[in-house]
């Protein structure tokens, strides 16, 4: 939650001063981009990406279970 | 035919905000007579449904009796998986089939994935309206 104070402080500045703290809030909002993701971690990446030999074995199971309700 | 549900983008993680929004279907699994009402992730480069175990067992699959085993990959090729067919109702349509590769682990999303998932219904993102659509596949007549 922003402060009253600080959105009052903000205001009262100068244009120069106004854009300083713009680009200031720029800059540290694109470093806590590239902080999300540090060099040298594992970052575990869960979906399933071409598990075609078990996609075709589920598919046999549904088949299968379709049979025994039809 | 019947028009699409829309569901919003929601945030995984306040702290993170836009880089945390994701596409989770509200949809209620049932098995056996047990019925779990969850959420899953929209996962299109997944190539299966995946189904973390604590939700396996509240639906009341017992793991020993599903003797399928499957080979996952990534992150889940560490973890025993097995096959699991049950039915997953999304808003007010017609309950469906999905067969879930059945994890033991736990600290993962629900995946809705390529099988059987996407072959059931039809999806339409946009992620920059931060909304996506569902509707079920159109039967051929």
């Amino acid at each position: 939650m922003i402060q009253k104070e600080l959105v009052e402080t903000l205001r009262a500045l100068n244009r120069a001063d106004k854009l300083h703290v713009m680009q200031l809030l720029v800059s540290e909002l694109a470093r806590e981009e590239i902080d999300l993701i540090q060099p040298g971690l594992d970052y575990p990446v869960w979906s399933p990406y071409a598990a075609f030999e078990a996609g075709d074995a589920m598919l046999e199971v549904l088949a299968a279970e379709a049979q025994d309700h039809a | 035919m019947r028009n699409p549900e829309r569901y919003p983008f929601i945030v995984a993680d306040t702290m993170l905000g836009e880089a945390s929004l994701r596409p989770y279907l509200p949809l209620t699994l049932a098995y056996g007579d047990e019925s779990v009402p969850t959420a899953g992730l929209l996962d299109t480069g997944a190539t299966v449904n995946v189904l973390p175990y604590q939700i396996g067992v509240q639906l009341g699959g017992e793991w020993e009796q599903q003797t399928t085993q499957l080979r996952l990959t990534g992150n889940l090729a560490q973890v025993e998986a097995r096959a699991l067919v049950v039915s997953a109702t999304v808003a007010q349509f017609e309950p469906v089939r999905l067969v879930f590769a059945w994890t033991q682990a736990t600290d993962i999303p629900l995946l809705l994935g390529q099988i059987n998932f996407f072959m059931e219904f039809d999806v339409c993102f946009y992620r920059s309206q931060l909304v996506f659509e569902v509707q079920p596949k159109e039967v051929a007549s």
